[in-house]
């Protein structure tokens, strides 16, 4: 049959037969294969910078905290001496040297810190540059004849610890110890830290008059300057090597008392003038061979603040910190969050009995069922000023409370309306319920509600008016939204969270209708110890 | 281009290598797009199938197991015209069913003649076809694929595949020889 015969009876002639392609078709093509391909997910690109804008923020903060507070006194405690740190240091500034005898007793000091009201409780010593040195550590290569107030900056010298809230500790066995609430007879170990140039007048006197107190300055071996001011600082410092406290079993020691400006001025001390200077009351010092077997700076904690007892020891000790940064949609623009470490915190709460309250936030603690984890939170604070305190517990740990001191600085207090920029203070809480599927626990994802309430006090209300008022009702505000989040436990104490979440805020529903504010990178870093 | 060239090309396009993937397209394209030219209702239609052919390629490249890689990739670009040419149309060929008996006596001499044209004046006499008729034409004449294999492609009887075939074939005969007139 011809027609069968004529299949492909024209495909050698089409062979070479093609058309010429466009220019940018490959570009087409390429454009089409690459769209199908998996994107990158947003959060790994947002997650290493939410943790460099974190850290950058974090020490910027933390830099303006420690400027903002160089000139505040500050009552410490923390961090401990090792036995073999304090020998040291106190051997090599032959503080007690050979004046001090060895004390029989001293092998029967109980190294147990919590051994009653006698025993020197564990303190830790921050100085307010975060060094923590021992007693009467000197720089030598300081000078402090010609640059008085640089010395302020630096770290507290001689910082050394001893503290307890327990003022009757003492009092039955320290006959140096007279009444309160004379700084110069306060009872028990104190330590403070303070600005020289105000301190040292009554500092000086106290000195000169209670004998058993302890000046730790800024030495300087080989300054001239200051003849009396060094005589007097001698007298304290032989004073107070003198009369190591007698506390409960141990005794205090009087040689080396009669050294004086003698020993003063063998060791070539001289005093800084301008450097915050730490002062111990009474303070209980064991004699120098204790350091063999108890720390000559026998640390403890804090005895424990009322509203903290809640918190079980290894709590207390916990350091947690959160930075992150908060960028919304209108008028509340960006809010940058840090929060201080709870060691911080303490050292601010012993100098300050508004702080104190003000970690009266509470925490909540849910676990709704096997497979569904919840987090809790709630958050008090004040725009306008720099506090803000907030809690969050999480299930299904035991029963915790985190309280976290953060600073607000001055990136959100502004509320622009009508073209006027007005400054207002808002008070507000927040609590925010989530659940969390555990199926992929380490993601740290789930949906969540907050439930804001809100005040504001306006600086700028009319007096003219009658029943005019400075507050403005309370409002509240739903958010909800779902959080993306990553959650990495490197160790069981060490946790790092970082999440991204995306919700209506609204938190300004109260005064202009409804904002959005509607993203929320967060990077937090837990660790205890 | 040589086996191992083109093997080299192909192991690059499994990995999705976009430097190996443009040097297939740039290999095959001419060719490519002259097959989808042939089923084409115009150039446009043919560059898009084309683009979807190629995409197809890559994406479909594991499933090829060895052999001819030209007969590989040239029956995807034909199945892709034809689909296109059904998505176009959403419906079947609008093939008219023929009498199967109506080309069996033809024998004219049609093969030699049209084979005596150039490439492009046959691409020229094709375009004047029924598009039913000319995607029949390029499936048996062309790409010699019997009527059988063409009629399971189009989903269309095999009559009614020789039916199209004989009447693009009058047709063709009938421009022959009204432009050799």
């Amino acid at each position: 049959m011809k027609e069968m015969n004529e299949q492909g009876f024209l495909s050698d002639k089409f062979d070479d037969w093609s058309g010429e392609p466009i220019p940018n078709g490959w570009g087409e093509i390429e454009k089409n294969l690459r769209k199908d391909k998996k994107r990158r997910p947003l959060f790994w690109w947002l997650f290493p910078s939410a943790i460099l804008v974190g850290a950058l923020s974090y020490l910027a903060v933390d830099k303006l905290n420690s400027s903002s507070k160089s000139e505040e006194k500050i009552v410490s405690s923390v961090h401990s001496v090792s036995p073999a740190e304090a020998k040291s240091n106190i051997d090599k500034d032959k503080l007690q040297g050979n004046d001090v005898q060895a004390d029989p007793n001293i092998a029967n000091i109980p190294n147990d810190q919590n051994s009653g009201p006698n025993s020197i409780q564990e303190s830790e010593v921050t100085s307010s540059s975060g060094e923590v040195l021992p007693t009467s550590r000197t720089n030598k290569d300081r000078e402090f004849g010609k640059n008085q107030r640089g010395n302020k900056d630096q770290s507290v010298i001689g910082a050394v610890a001893i503290s307890s809230s327990e003022e009757t500790r003492h009092s039955g066995d320290n006959s140096q110890s007279d009444v309160q609430p004379n700084p110069s007879n306060v009872k028990g170990p104190l330590i403070v830290f303070s600005n020289a140039r105000t301190k040292r007048k009554s500092a000086r006197n106290s000195r000169l008059s209670n004998g058993p107190e302890y000046a730790a300055r800024g030495f300087e071996k080989n300054q001239g300057f200051g003849q009396n001011n060094i005589a007097s600082d001698h007298v304290a410092v032989a004073n107070s090597r003198a009369k190591s406290i007698t506390s409960g079993t141990r005794e205090t020691h009087e040689e080396g008392n009669s050294g004086d400006s003698k020993v003063a001025a063998n060791q070539g001390y001289a005093q800084a003038t301008d450097v915050p200077y730490l002062e111990i009351k009474n303070a209980a010092f064991p004699p120098v061979k204790v350091l063999e077997t108890t720390p000559v700076l026998s640390i403890r904690e804090l005895t424990p603040v009322p509203f903290l007892t809640m918190e079980k020891p290894h709590v207390a000790r916990k350091i947690q910190f959160y930075a992150g940064i908060q960028t919304g949609i209108g008028q509340n623009t960006i809010e940058l969050r840090q929060s201080m470490a709870e060691e911080q915190m303490k050292i601010t709460n012993a100098n300050s009995i508004q702080t104190y309250f003000m970690q009266l936030s509470g925490g909540m603690h849910y676990q709704l069922s096997s497979w569904l984890k919840a987090f809790t939170g709630l958050q008090v604070g004040m725009i306008n000023q720099n506090i803000r305190y907030s809690t969050k517990s999480k299930s299904p740990e035991t029963y915790s409370m985190v309280a976290h001191d953060s600073l607000n600085y001055a990136m959100t207090p502004h509320w622009t309306e009508k073209s006027e920029t007005r400054s207002q203070q808002a008070l507000y809480a927040n609590a925010e319920l989530g659940l969390k599927p555990l199926f992929f626990p380490a993601r740290n994802s789930g949906p969540f509600a907050s439930v804001t309430l809100w005040t504001r006090i306006s600086e700028k209300h009319s007096t003219d008016v009658p029943g005019s008022s400075p507050f403005i009702p309370v409002s509240s505000s739903l958010s909800m939204g779902y959080r993306l989040g990553y959650q990495h436990e490197i160790r069981k104490n060490i946790l790092i969270e970082a999440y991204l979440s995306s919700f209506p805020s609204g938190i300004f529903a109260g005064t202009k209708g409804v904002s959005v504010s509607p993203r929320l990178v967060g990077f937090g870093c837990f660790y205890s110890f | 281009m040589k086996a191992e060239g083109l093997q080299h090309i192909l192991e690059g396009c499994l990995k999705n290598d976009p430097r190996q993937q443009r040097a297939l397209y740039e290999h095959f394209a001419k060719a490519m797009l002259g097959i989808c030219l042939r089923y084409a209702a115009d150039r446009m239609e043919a560059e898009d199938v084309m683009q979807m052919g190629f995409i197809k390629v890559f994406k479909s490249l594991h499933s090829y197991n060895g052999g001819n890689f030209q007969g590989w990739i040239k029956r995807i670009f034909i199945r892709e015209s034809i689909n296109q040419y059904h998505s176009r149309k959403r419906k079947l060929l609008d093939f008219t069913e023929g009498d199967d008996h109506t080309y069996l006596n033809v024998s004219d001499g049609f093969a030699d003649a049209i084979s005596q044209l150039q490439t492009a004046e046959i691409m020229k006499l094709l375009s004047t076809l029924p598009e039913g008729s000319r995607i029949v034409f390029n499936l048996f004449a062309i790409e010699g694929y019997g009527h059988a294999e063409i009629a399971e492609i189009l989903g269309i009887s095999e009559g009614t595949s020789k039916s199209q075939y004989s009447r693009a074939r009058q047709l063709l005969k009938d421009q022959l020889s009204h432009s050799l007139l």
